[in-house]
């Protein structure tokens, strides 16, 4: 754990999801994540990875425990506080990109800003410069079935930094793209964290990813039993 | 369409004037049964119903209806009273509905067809026959509440008083409606079948709108919203089909413009309304699904 400020903490927290006799998928989980940190979540397929991330991004809340975003309790929220903190707070990037299709790369990007009432142009400006630093200047009015699946990846990070959120979680961001664009997403995410001072909470079974994360945390069964400094 | 049928043999003939009434340029049709008269007992009349013959006329417009000049006294209905000198004075009586008028000509070719020489024309059953059957229950009513001596039926009550008396199960007198709200549900429910195959065809789009800071709320309500457009829209063209075949009969009826105009707008509010109302009821409970799915789990998926 770097010395840097915690942004994002989970307390003791469990996830019981309600099916037969019920299924833990995360168990008496604690962790921390610091201003800055790029962290890395992996594991068995089943272990709660992905559920940890709705969790921590306030898709979903624990059955047990508390999850903090810097002094804000998620329990003390309603469901329109937690939307407040997607947001303004989260950025999510997915497996499969989770683009609207009926939008261009820059209506897609746009979409979370005008959501927090960024005026027009403004919002225009800031999808324009975030799409350039993403690599696609020139790509802004495209739909994401005239992109390929690294160029769609971008967009969702793009989509996923516009309003400057204290996290980014990403959800196996490179389990659908070769290893080229694998390397390249990863490369950006390195250079946003850098440059940016971007935080982020990565799960991902890729070996290529440990090489990039400050901190890894493997899990298993719903709870941590590793993890590499 | 009603029947109405008066209290037979009551009141004296009495002699009246003309009284003036409006004669519009509406057409449906009445049919009268007109009796014979068969002679005098005690003073009254003596109708010979056997050879009623059936007199059918042009008559029907849409917003009044009037038998004038009752010639025949009748305490209850009041309609003629000693002046102040004490005598015997006329006092027409008016039956005043929105929906039937009788012009004066036609009124008069009524009496001229069924009053034998040298007495004062009586009519005591007549049939209503209307275009529009929706209206049928509200004439009857109109004309019973204009006619508080008389008895006046609509056709399924008439049917299903005829099939009692004859041993049968009777048609309910409120058909119309339970076929209405039957109608409804299944549209209803047709909807909701509609709406949830919507949402689970678009639950990735809700659930990614959910990511980027949609609140369960918003997304219920931009369901609700799309369920209403639709609703709307189907309703607008369900009742422009209806209506321009509608306006084309009124039109050959030689209804005017005017009218048929305020006739579109009344059913076009009332339809309109009903049926978007009906989508935001029956919208709720797929917007609810949409606003309750797992999230997380929907964006794992390809």
């Amino acid at each position: 754990m770097p010395d840097s400020e915690v942004i994002l903490r989970a307390d003791e927290i469990t996830k019981i999801y309600l099916v037969g006799a019920g299924v833990k998928a995360v168990d008496h989980l604690s962790m921390e994540v610091g201003r800055g940190e790029f962290k890395l979540v992996t594991g068995p397929s089943g272990c709660g990875k992905s559920t940890l991330l709705g969790l921590l991004g306030g898709l979903d809340r624990p059955t047990y425990g508390e999850i903090y975003l810097r002094d804000q309790s998620y329990s003390e929220l309603s469901e329109n506080g937690l939307a407040r903190l997607r947001r303004t707070e989260v950025g999510f990037v997915f497996q499969f990109f989770n683009l609207l299709n009926d939008l261009t790369a820059r209506e897609n990007v746009e979409l979370p800003m005008r959501l927090v009432g960024v005026q027009m142009a403004e919002a225009g400006d800031r999808c324009a410069d975030l799409l350039s630093s993403v690599g696609l200047a020139e790509r802004m009015n495209h739909y994401p079935h005239e992109m390929s699946g690294g160029e769609q990846q971008r967009v969702a990070i793009a989509r996923a930094l516009a309003n400057d959120p204290a996290v980014v979680l990403a959800d196996e961001p490179t389990g659908n793209l070769d290893s080229k664009n694998s390397a390249d997403v990863m490369d950006l995410f390195r250079r946003l964290n850098e440059e940016r001072d971007q935080t982020f909470v990565v799960v991902s079974h890729d070996e290529a990813a440990h090489d990039y994360a400050s901190e890894i945390v493997h899990m298993q069964d719903g709870a941590i039993c590793r993890v590499e400094v | 369409m009603a029947l109405m049928q008066g209290p037979r043999g009551s009141g004296v003939p009495a002699e009246g004037t003309r009284p003036q009434y409006p004669v519009p340029g509406l057409h449906d049709s009445v049919t009268v049964q007109v009796p014979s008269l068969a002679g005098y007992a005690d003073g009254h009349p003596v109708w010979n119903w056997d050879d009623a013959r059936s007199i059918k006329l042009q008559v029907i417009g849409l917003f009044s209806f009037r038998v004038g000049e009752k010639p025949y006294i009748d305490e209850e209905t009041g309609s003629y009273v000693r002046d102040s000198e004490g005598k015997m004075e006329m006092v027409p009586k008016y039956l005043e509905t929105e929906d039937i008028f009788i012009p004066e000509e036609t009124w008069w070719a009524i009496w001229e067809e069924i009053a034998p020489e040298g007495t004062s024309p009586r009519a005591y059953q007549f049939n209503v026959v209307l275009h529009d059957m929706a209206r049928a229950e509200q004439v009857a009513e109109d004309l019973a509440g204009g006619l508080p001596g008389s008895t006046v039926r609509s056709v399924p009550e008439q049917v299903m008083i005829g099939q009692r008396a004859r041993g049968q199960a009777g048609v309910p007198a409120d058909m119309s409606t339970v076929l209405l709200i039957a109608m409804f549900l299944v549209a209803g429910l047709l909807l909701v079948a509609n709406m949830y195959v919507l949402i689970m065809q678009r639950r990735k789009e809700m659930a990614i709108l959910k990511a980027v800071g949609m609140s369960g709320i918003q997304v219920m309500g931009l369901i609700l919203v799309e369920v209403l457009f639709i609703g709307l829209a189907g309703a607008l063209l369900g009742f422009t089909a209806v209506r321009l075949v509608v306006t084309g009969v009124l039109l050959v009826s030689e209804v005017t413009a005017a009218e048929i105009g305020l006739l579109t707008l009344q059913t076009g509010a009332l339809v309109v309304g009903s049926s978007t109302l009906m989508a935001a009821l029956f919208g709720v409970l797929p917007a609810y699904l949409a606003m309750k799915q797992t999230t997380m789990e929907v964006l794992r998926d390809a």
